[in-house]
């Protein structure tokens, strides 16, 4: 059964420009065991999106024309995510069906209380466990995750961990409450490339020990190359192609995914010039018509249909979606080739 | 195409506008502010014209000796006697006589109507070096008083005027002093960093600790009486600028410290820019919008402790007018009981600090975005 | 425990230097004041009807030590201070200024702590639910309120208080004793009495240090909940009550606790002129007595040295408090343990 499926996701921001729009009509779905990938860059609406898995954006975010966001997770009737209006009533998600790991865990663990309270008080609100059992279970979970000397870490602050441990004790708390669900937010950007690798390595561990579904967020398309089952590419809040990630990252179909790729150096070629994509990411207070991407796009000529209607998501492949007119893309394979 | 050449321009507009256009740009956002601003724009040229807008001269020269502790008249337009185009008030006479016990009672004569004119002919005053005798109103023969008289028969709106005018000089002269002596000695603290820093650290903040209006107090008592009222002047902005400077010191080291460290700079340097450029394009653009609204935030302060002083008989005297002076011996019982028009100063002085504080506030709202918002 | 004794002795040390350059400052200007005590009490002799000559001040100043030089004079002033408590004569009234004070200060140091305390009683829960309240009701009347803390200082404050009490109940409430108990020893009556009477000066110096602690705690709670830590812990299920006062207003404490030696500072400001509206008959009095009646500068001198000392005092104690109560200070101060 699908863990969690998403429909038609909108998050507008009510602001004293009036309303923005951070995420439109975003839908993917997480298979448990599965490790989605979203990228985008910098603004494209991917943590907003997440956020909105647990309602997490302030207090000013509007969801309405949202489809329903179900959660299904085992052993427990389906429900709709956006439905639940009350903090209250999201307390289970929160840390219990869905933890979060965040891309700065030094600023994510609160600096005057010890890591070891701070998990401990997760797992008082979402199990029956007592207190001891809780700090039991929290060392072991900070062992598991490889942090060196547990227990007398269990008793330290933040600020006394290394950059790696913090990730690691992150990790560790959001699989305290055994979710099914781990939203990572760029879990490994602020990591040196060689911790980034273990803390990569760790979470694909745990997920297949845990089982649980993965939405992992990221800019680095090499991560998602290593990470990732499948992958879906943001820009400005529109999903512009979805896929199985080799599928994706061999054959993009969206002229924004080729882009991407073609912006990254490659290391087989390195006298080879790299191609960024022209021009800027429009503000989101004048979000470009139709599609979105029209604007910087290589293959937009002057009065085409591009610019006033926006592309329905069209199969290019088994399993293979891009947002885009027409299944032959002639630049697709140039992109390939490349 | 046209609203996309516009937009275009809009954005180039953006892009390309100074620091103060961009707080501006801000600042005019903030409707609070704005409404502060106009307020404080309409005192601040009600002090400036205070001469021109009073009626009579603020000090014992103008009192009307049979008008003592006189109740606010205010201009009318219809009265029992019929309308008339013009506001009038009623003429007063006082009299003592065995009727009334031998005290001096004030009646006012309902059938004798006094016009109020406009652009009359009174007491003489200076203006940028000319001597000018009109008077936005007044009253042909007689007086009039629409904030009333006090114990001496001067009248209260010209003082209330006068007194905003010296509120605004006395914070003025004093913002200078202490700004000058922040920008001398934080300057040199924030650009030499180091030992000198830690000690003139250590010196402000011992200063800074030492309660300022005990210290001023201090200071301020011993001034001999014998000085003449402009000295005096003189003096207590000096004093209130001198113990005023080290809060701005703090902020004039830290934002050097801060901007000096910039990488915008690092980026200028690297770019060639010679120290010259960078100093004049990029540090002090960046700086002086941040100063100016320290400037209008501790104005208020100035004032403040202007007035605190001079209400306890130890800043400004008579005949120089401030709301402190004026307050002075509001404390009595037969003022607080029978002559509450006194406190009507305290209405446009709490209106004068207030735009002050909110203007400050939102200056410092639209030159720091990333700051403290919401 | 030893690492925590050194960093206690260093911020003692501290203390006492800050409190050595004040006494600098404050001897300084006292000096710089024209005239000295020798003259001025004989002058103040003259004006009673006895002649003087030079030689007469010539005298006095021996006999007082004044023609000692500047640096003497000030350490051994600094020493009865320090050593004894001791801060000499007063210039006019030829009265030991230790005696002069009396309860006055005490009395006055408790007034202005006091109103601190509410202050802070009123400020923190106040501000901690304004900053997560989304109320633009609640926030904006809040807003008002500390702006015209800000713009309608104490003395105004008291004297429209004073404009209402006289209006409606013929008793302006001034003074800290009524005239029956002034002179009398304490007692359960006078005790009655003073508390009767006390809560004025305490509220009119309240006001204002409630309306800036208001903003300060507000401030630093509204930069706390923009933190990440903030939605990490929504994000582990924490929210209301629990959230508030277990995250953010938990880290605000420390800058909290930091901004009591300014706030105490400010209300220094504010009594002399609010104890001259209210007739009270404290050191904020006895300082504007000792400054505007007769130019005592021994006298002055004290008072703002006493009240220096006492900010210097809380400052000292607020910088321990904040190495026990924030992991980050304590570590740095007392290491791994």
């Amino acid at each position: 059964m699908t863990l969690l499926s998403v429909d038609n996701l909108n998050v507008r921001f009510k602001t004293d420009e009036g309303l923005i729009t951070a995420v439109e009509n975003v839908s993917f779905k997480i298979e448990p065991g599965e490790i989605l990938g979203l990228v985008g860059e910098s603004g494209s609406g991917k943590s907003v999106t997440a956020k909105s898995l647990m309602q997490l954006n302030g207090s000013n975010t509007v969801y309405e024309g949202s489809g329903p966001m179900v959660l299904a997770a085992e052993g427990q009737t389906p429900f709709d995510i956006l439905s639940l209006k009350r903090e209250r009533d999201m307390r289970p998600i929160r840390g219990g069906l869905i933890s979060m790991i965040f891309q700065e865990p030094m600023a994510s663990f609160a600096p005057a209380i010890t890591v070891g309270k701070q998990m401990v008080e997760q797992l008082m609100i979402h199990t029956d466990m007592s207190k001891a059992q809780a700090k039991e279970l929290s060392i072991e979970m900070l062992d598991r995750t490889g942090i060196p000397n547990p227990s007398e870490r269990f008793d330290q602050y933040v600020f006394e961990y290394s950059g790696g441990m913090r990730q690691r004790a992150m990790i560790a708390m959001a699989l305290t409450t055994k979710p099914k669900l781990l939203i990572a937010d760029e879990p490994t950007t602020a990591l040196d490339v060689t911790i980034q690798a273990q803390v990569i390595d760790l979470m694909k561990d745990l997920v297949k020990e845990f089982g649980m579904g993965i939405l992992f967020i990221t800019h680095d398309l090499g991560v998602i190359a290593q990470t990732a089952n499948r992958v879906a590419v943001m820009y400005l809040g529109r999903i512009m192609e979805s896929g199985p990630v080799r599928e994706v990252l061999r054959n993009p179909a969206h002229p924004y995914t080729q882009g991407l790729l073609n912006a990254l150096p490659k290391l087989d070629k390195l006298d080879a010039p790299l191609t960024p994509i022209p021009g800027d990411i429009p503000s989101p207070l004048d979000r470009p018509s139709g599609c979105v991407f029209h604007t910087r796009c290589p293959n937009f000529r002057e009065g085409s249909r591009c610019a006033t209607e926006v592309p329905p998501m069209t199969e290019v492949g088994p399993d293979h979606y891009a947002a885009i007119f027409g299944k032959i893309h002639n630049t697709a394979k140039k992109g390939k080739a490349a | 195409m046209a609203s996309s050449e516009i937009s275009q321009k809009a954005k180039e507009a953006y892009f390309t506008a100074s620091q103060q256009q961009l707080i501006w740009q801000r600042f005019k956002k903030n409707r609070i502010a704005m409404v502060a601003g106009a307020i404080l724009i309409f005192l601040i040229t009600c002090g400036i014209f205070a001469p021109f807008l009073s009626p009579y001269n603020p000090t014992i020269a103008g009192a009307n000796k049979d008008y003592t502790n006189g109740a606010p008249q205010i201009p009318k337009f219809c009265d029992h006697n019929g309308c008339s185009a013009q506001p009038f008030i009623y003429g007063v006479k006082r009299e003592r006589s065995i009727a009334t016990n031998f005290r001096w009672v004030t009646t006012i004569d309902t059938e004798d109507r006094k016009y109020v004119e406009f652009f009359v002919q009174g007491w003489e005053y200076k203006m940028l070096g000319i001597t000018f005798t009109t008077h936005l109103f007044g009253i042909e023969d007689g007086f009039v008083h629409i904030f009333g008289t006090d114990n001496t028969g001067k009248d209260i709106f010209s003082r209330t005027l006068h007194a905003i005018k010296t509120s605004m000089a006395v914070g003025t002269l004093g913002v200078m002093i202490s700004f000058v002596m922040a920008l001398v000695i934080g300057g040199v603290a924030g650009y030499f960093g180091g030992i000198i820093d830690s000690v003139l650290q250590m010196i402000t903040d011992a200063i800074r600790t030492v309660p300022a209006i005990p210290l001023f107090m201090a200071v301020a008592a011993f001034l001999p009486d014998t000085v003449s009222s402009e000295e005096r002047f003189f003096y207590i902005s000096l004093i209130l600028g001198l113990i005023g400077w080290p809060t701005l010191a703090r902020r004039v080291r830290t934002h050097l410290l801060v901007e000096r460290t910039q990488e915008y700079v690092l980026a200028a340097e690297l770019a060639g820019a010679r120290p010259g450029h960078i100093i004049r394009r990029h540090l002090l653009p960046s700086f002086t919008s941040y100063i100016i609204v320290d400037l209008v935030i501790s104005f208020p302060y100035m004032v403040l402790s202007e007035t605190a002083l001079s209400f306890i008989g130890l800043g400004l005297k008579d005949p120089v007018n401030s709301l402190g002076v004026m307050l002075q011996n509001t404390t009595s019982a037969d003022v607080l009981l029978n002559y509450q028009w006194y406190f009507i100063p305290v209405i446009f002085f709490v209106a004068l600090v207030m735009a002050f504080v909110f203007v400050g506030d939102g200056l410092r709202d639209a030159a720091d975005p990333y700051g403290d918002r919401k | 425990m030893a690492q925590f004794a050194r960093f206690v002795a260093t911020r003692f040390g501290l203390a006492l230097f800050t409190l050595l350059m004040v006494s600098l400052i404050v001897f300084s200007l006292m000096e710089l004041v024209p005239g000295n005590c020798a003259e001025r009490y004989l002058a103040f002799k003259n004006t009673q009807g006895s002649g003087i000559t030079i030689e007469d001040i010539a005298e006095e100043e021996r006999r007082l030590g004044l023609d000692r030089p500047f640096m003497v004079r000030w350490t051994s002033w600094v020493g009865n201070v320090f050593l004894r408590g001791d801060f000499g004569d007063s210039c006019i009234l030829r009265v030991n200024i230790n005696q002069l004070l009396g309860d006055k200060f005490l009395i006055s140091a408790a007034i202005c702590f006091t109103a601190l305390l509410f202050a802070y009683l009123i400020a923190v829960p106040v501000g901690i639910i304004a900053a997560n309240s989304s109320s633009a009701l609640l926030n904006g009347s809040l807003r008002f309120i500390s702006y015209l803390g800000l713009a309608l200082p104490n003395f105004l404050l008291a004297l429209l208080i004073m404009l209402f009490f006289t209006v409606y109940y013929g008793d302006s409430m001034t003074g800290l004793f009524s005239n029956e108990f002034r002179d009398a020893p304490w007692d359960w009556a006078k005790m009655k009495d003073f508390l009767s009477r006390v809560w004025l000066p305490i509220f009119v110096l309240g006001w204002s240090a409630t309306a800036f602690a208001l903003q300060t705690v507000r401030a630093l709670m509204l930069d706390e909940n923009r933190k990440l830590y903030v939605t990490a812990a929504r994000a582990r299920g924490l929210y209301g009550r629990q959230l508030a006062w277990r995250y953010p207003a938990r880290h605000a404490l420390g800058p909290v606790v930091n901004s009591l030696g300014f706030d105490l500072n400010r209300i220094f400001n504010e009594l002399p002129i609010v104890a001259a509206i209210l007739t009270l008959t404290e050191a904020g009095r006895l300082l504007l007595d000792a400054l505007a009646a007769s130019n005592d500068q021994q006298l002055a001198g004290a008072i703002i040295f006493l009240l220096t000392a006492t900010i210097v005092g809380l400052n000292f104690i607020t910088d321990i408090a904040l190495a026990v109560i924030d992991p980050r200070v304590r570590r740095s101060v007392m290491g791994g343990g």
